[in-house]
């Protein structure tokens, strides 16, 4: 009785010191977003004298009409949705397929291509091999340049390989048993118990896919092709380079600074919403831990 | 069950994005109207030059793009062009930040399909490429098509030499700057009268008013809190005092310097010791910003906006604006900048070497290119009269009138109401740096009369600086090797001599282990690219 | 009977009772299935990395310029890396990098399985939920933005951090003049903006251990402590073992973005790590082959460290990559 009582209040008391602790994380996880979010609807006169905060001064849409305007931006916006939509599609396909077979001891093949695909992730080609080698298949100005060469991450696929790893060899046995060929084990049985780890890399590749910049800069020609971080990423960074000698001559832009914030806004609040959307497939797989047990 | 919350996410992203999209096309489309409208109402240009090519062509053209708006041929300055010359353009563009634009410069050139143009500021670049033969050398074709620029090559016989490379030909057609003020020194006129004091003329008029500035709460908030110099260059600001002693070095071009036809390096110049003497003393005393080497634009103007900052080394339009910011974020203020000569070191010395280069921005022509001679010709024409008021001004009737016989910018271009600045809106209407000569007009437009005027008398102090060399591969690879690590020792060592961190009294033994790292070989180095510069 | 991963449990649970030999004869014969499986992947990473690694290798032992091409440039053997291991600042780059990795690993690898472990214990709420959606969001603010906040905290001048310690009467510190702080102000400022967003993986790693567990354990008198040794370190060790070991393929690697914008020269004997360092030689001189051959460099000491690593875990745990 005693027992139980003690393990209350210790229970209550460490719920308490984590509550905190969680809350703290989460303001000042936040922090930033409301800095960029308040700059990003403030006046020029505030913003100059660095006297905004968490809280906008000033208030005024300005900053987002001017961003919302910019030409090209509806087009590139609609871009941006398209790789990210269908890169993810085609790295998670490309993932599972290189994710499964790796992850079944029994593969012969499963230590070297692991090497292969771990090797890969330790070495990287730098821009112009790879820029010769997307010309040289014919990639060059169009949409595959930027679903293709960064399609598969070895980072996600391991992490994948590791996912599949831990559902129970029993699965796979059954379902063989009922003479299920690899792929139909992979696609019926497996996936659905890899969902949690599924959508991890898939969030990932979805992220990396939307904040791409250096591909569609390199690759592209084509105006209508190009993504959002093109066009924006222009205005972000101008101002923060020490390069002087182009703001000295260029002469001096007064409107930058909360157009800069709103730009960082529009380009990042839609993925940064994609989470909470997602999160609802971090649930205990209720599955596989009734078989675990 | 999974599919059906796929749906849901996937058409929750699309509704944002076709929300996002029916905004941006409301705006776009309401932009593009404004652009037709008035393009469809400017007057007929004087178009008699017949056109530069009979037929139509399009030329592909590699270039930096601006960040106030992409290029397209739809800008009106762009189909003005096309309809003067017959010729059309297919762009490749590549990001306004040097780095990037520098990685995909190579990486056309890699690529092999070189555009019909390249054009590229970074002198380097365009000069290791040039001799690789991946560029038209232009001797022949400028003595034999391009009138318009050899007229100003002969009027300006110090152009070629700009533009030789280091096999002795010509590449290049270059933009030509009007102005060769670049950065002037600035002070708060209005606190100079409260504390009555005079313009400083000498380094110690300069330290005496520093210190007035921290002392006497010229802002009179009364706290302590006035940066009496401050800058947002870096190190580079802070080290532009050394010109009192004769040498120069803080500009990234600027390392070395030439006296008496020799090449220098400013760090190893006894003078350097005396100029950090000077200056280490300032930031001890709080005189000189402590975050000097972390500032950025951003901050650098909180400084001044926010009346700390009583000092300091900017562009002349810089002059110029500054003194409406500050009243903008604080209206009570009689805030302006009063340009001053440079200070006048102990003996007697005063001058800049900040200035200009007159030939900035290079561009290049294909060896493969089919329309090598229309190409020149279209370049030749943006130095003619005609053509130069169509890259200076733009068009008549739109960007700009004639007023008592001068163009003078239209109210769309010089008063814009988002506040863009005139460079902005030229570049919207469709304006690049591309191969022409910059009309004073423009740089004069930028400023008020005061400020021209104190611009122009600036120029006295103007002592030349060593000029962008070419270099031979070997030269190159002389440079690549020991001249980072000599810079990355250099810059550390010298900011710790400002801060305090290290006592003047090392500066010898500084001096020496850069010896030791070889900046002797890169002299010899710099020396014979300077002397073929010459010849 | 429709096969689906319900009925697959069920009969997986009935047939557990039995002893029935798993037909493992069965499934090798046909692993010529899985090969074909992963053959997109493994013409995925000969085309798009192993084919331009060859050509990055040689333009390491070139000196090559663009214009003229892989094939013309000139051969200079190991003469790049030569420059680089015989450069002043070799060691003192090397240091930097390592040091910054170590802060990393011991900081910024542990802190987000801490905070999965927390949100753990928290259960299925809205509080959860919420807490992952706002942690994970600083990732997405672009690291030109978290300097800029960054430096305006440390200011001498106008900082908060400097006025906090001023009304303590000790003395205000310029923090990014000072090489000694550079180390933790910059894994702070990746750890703030990383933790997040790379808890998610532990968080979806949590979700694999059976809840059946805990309850289980509850009955035999286990308390939180236990339960964290027992059930929930071991349910997410792989995942752990696995991120740790890709990790130190990147030992010495940091990017250079983020501390080009929070460095300066006052502080290179901290800040300058081999990416900085080689970013300003490629920079000003375009010098590829150089960057290659540093990049290999770091490369083929990072795979040394991966292949010792995994050898370790593989004696003393049961994961490892191969």
């Amino acid at each position: 009785m005693v027992r139980i009582i003690k393990e209350t209040k210790g229970r209550i008391l460490f719920q308490c010191i984590n509550y905190t602790i969680l809350t703290i994380c989460m303001i000042i996880a936040i922090y930033p977003v409301l800095y960029v979010l308040a700059a990003s609807l403030s006046s020029y006169a505030f913003l100059a004298q660095g006297r905004v905060g968490i809280i906008p001064m000033g208030f005024n849409l300005d900053a987002y009409k001017r961003v919302l305007a910019y030409p090209m931006i509806g087009r590139s916006y609609f871009n941006t949705v398209f790789y990210t939509i269908s890169g993810t599609f085609i790295s998670l396909l490309l993932s599972t397929l290189g994710a499964y077979p790796l992850s079944r001891k029994y593969f012969p093949g499963k230590d070297f291509l692991t090497k292969v695909v771990v090797i890969a992730m330790l070495f990287s080609a730098g821009m112009i091999p790879t820029f010769l080698v997307v010309r040289g298949l014919g990639l060059y100005n169009t949409v595959w340049a930027i679903l293709l060469p960064t399609a598969v991450s070895s980072f996600n696929l391991i992490i994948l390989k590791n996912f599949f790893e831990q559902i129970p060899y029993e699965m796979e046995e059954s379902a063989a048993l009922d003479g299920c060929n690899h792929f139909q084990t992979l696609f019926i049985i497996m996936l659905p118990l890899a969902v949690p780890g599924l959508v991890t890399i898939g969030l990932f590749y979805a992220v990396y896919q939307w904040n791409s910049f250096f591909p569609a800069m390199l690759y592209l020609r084509d105006r209508n092709l190009v993504p959002i971080q093109i066009i924006l990423r222009d205005i972000v960074i101008q101002n923060q380079t020490t390069d002087l000698a182009v703001d000295l001559v260029k002469g001096s832009d007064q409107v930058s600074e909360s157009i800069r914030y709103a730009t960082i806004m529009v380009a990042t609040i839609p993925i940064m919403l994609v989470y909470p959307f997602v999160q609802k497939y971090f649930i205990s797989g209720i599955m596989i831990g009734s078989v675990k047990g | 069950m999974i599919r059906l919350k796929w749906k849901r996410v996937v058409s929750a992203t699309l509704s944002v994005a076709l929300v996002m999209s029916v905004l941006a096309g409301c705006g776009a489309e309401k932009n593009n109207a404004q652009a037709s409208e008035t393009s469809s109402q400017s007057t007929q240009t004087a178009g008699t030059s017949e056109k530069i090519s009979e037929e139509p062509i399009t030329i592909s053209m590699f270039l930096q793009d601006s960040a106030d708006q992409a290029i397209s041929l739809d800008l009106p300055i762009i189909k003005e062009i096309t309809k003067r010359t017959n010729i059309s353009f297919d762009f490749v563009t590549g990001p306004s930040t040097e780095a990037q634009f520098r990685e995909k410069f190579n990486v056309i050139i890699a690529s092999g399909s070189i555009p019909d143009v390249v054009i590229s500021p970074y002198r380097d670049d365009m000069l290791k490429v040039a001799e690789q033969g991946i560029f038209e050398p232009l001797e022949e074709h400028i003595d034999k098509i391009a009138p318009n620029f050899k007229k100003i090559l002969t009027d300006d016989p110090n152009y070629n030499k700009d533009l030789k490379s280091s096999d002795g030909k010509d590449y290049f057609l270059p933009f030509i700057g009007a102005v060769k003020t670049f950065k002037v020194w600035m002070v708060r006129e209005d606190w100079l009268k409260k504390l009555n004091l005079k313009t400083p003329v000498t380094l110690d008029d300069w330290y005496n008013m520093l210190k007035a500035f921290k002392e006497k709460d010229p802002n009179g908030n009364g706290k302590p809190d006035e940066i009496p110099y401050t800058t947002r260059n870096t190190k580079a600001g802070v080290l532009s005092f050394m010109e009192a002693y004769g040498i120069s070095g803080f500009e990234a071009n600027e390392q070395f310097f030439i006296e008496d036809s020799k090449v220098k390096y400013a760090y190893t110049d006894p003078r350097c010791k005396d100029a950090l003497t000077y200056i280490s003393k300032l930031y001890k005393e709080g005189l000189i910003d402590p975050e000097y080497a972390t500032n950025d634009t951003k901050v650098w103007l909180s400084r001044i906006t926010n009346e700390v900052a009583g000092s300091l080394q900017d562009t002349t339009a810089r002059a110029y604006s500054l003194g409406d910011q500050i009243k903008i974020a604080n209206p009570k203020s009689d805030a302006s900048l009063l340009v001053v000569a440079p200070p006048k070191g102990p003996t007697g010395i005063q001058m800049t070497t900040s200035q200009m280069q007159p030939v900035r921005g290079l561009t290049a022509i294909s060896v493969n290119s089919k329309y090598k001679e229309q190409i020149v010709k279209l370049f030749d024409y943006f130095y003619s009269e005609e053509g130069s008021l169509l890259m200076n001004f733009g068009i008549e009737g739109e960007t700009y009138n004639m007023v008592e016989g001068k163009p003078k910018y239209s109210d769309a271009i010089a008063k814009d109401t988002q506040g863009r600045s005139i460079l902005s809106m030229l570049n919207v209407f469709g304006h690049r740096e591309w191969a022409y000569k910059q009309d004073i007009g423009y740089e004069n437009a930028l400023l008020s009369d005061k400020y021209v005027q104190a611009r122009n008398e600036m120029e006295k102090y103007i002592k030349p600086t060593i000029p962008a060399l070419s270099f031979t591969e070997s030269e190159r690879d002389i440079i690549n090797n020991k001249y980072t690590e000599i810079q990355t020792y250099k810059d550390e060592m010298i900011d710790r001599f400002i801060m305090g961190k290290e006592p003047i009294e090392k500066f010898d033994d500084f001096a020496k282990k850069i010896k030791d790292m070889g900046i002797e070989e890169v002299l010899k180095v710099e020396q014979a690219a300077y002397d073929r510069y010459n010849k | 009977m429709q096969i689906t991963p319900a009925t697959t449990v069920a009969k997986v649970k009935s047939r557990k009772k039995s002893n029935k030999n798993s037909s493992k004869l069965k499934l090798l014969k046909s692993n010529y299935q899985l090969l074909l499986m992963f053959s997109p992947v493994f013409i995925y990473f000969v085309c798009f990395r192993y084919i331009p690694l060859i050509g990055a290798f040689i333009i390491s032992l070139k000196k090559y310029q663009p214009a003229l091409g892989i094939i013309r440039s000139k051969w200079v053997g190991f003469e790049y890396f030569h420059q680089f291991t015989s450069s002043v600042f070799f060691w003192r780059l090397i240091r930097n990098t390592l040091a910054i990795n170590f802060f990393q690993l011991l900081l910024g690898f542990t802190a987000p399985i801490i905070l999965a472990l927390l949100l753990h214990e928290i259960g299925h709420s809205k509080f959860k939920r919420l807490v992952q959606s706002v942690t994970y969001l600083p990732n997405f603010i672009s690291s030109v933005v978290v300097v800029g906040i960054v430096v305006v905290f440390l200011s001498p001048t106008t900082g908060v951090v400097n006025s906090i310690i001023s009304k303590f009467g000790m003395e205000k510190i310029n923090f990014l003049t000072e090489p000694s702080y550079f180390w933790l102000i910059y894994t702070f400022m990746v750890i703030w903006q990383t933790t997040g967003y790379s808890a998610i993986i532990y968080l979806a790693s949590l979700t694999g251990i059976s809840p059946e567990l805990y309850e289980a354990s509850k009955i035999d008198g286990a308390g939180r402590w236990s339960q964290l040794r027992y059930i929930t370190l071991p349910g997410i060790s792989s995942t752990i073992v696995i991120l740790l070991l890709m990790r130190l393929g990147n030992l010495l690697e940091v990017g250079y973005e983020t501390i080009i914008l929070l460095y300066n020269p006052s502080i290179y004997s901290t800040a300058d790590v081999i990416s900085t360092y080689v970013y300003r030689r490629g920079i000003l001189n375009g010098d590829y082959s150089f960057a290659s051959a540093v990049g290999f460099f770091q490369s083929v000491i990072g795979l040394l460290l991966v292949i010792t690593a995994n050898k370790i875990a593989k004696k003393y745990t049961d994961t490892s990559l191969w």
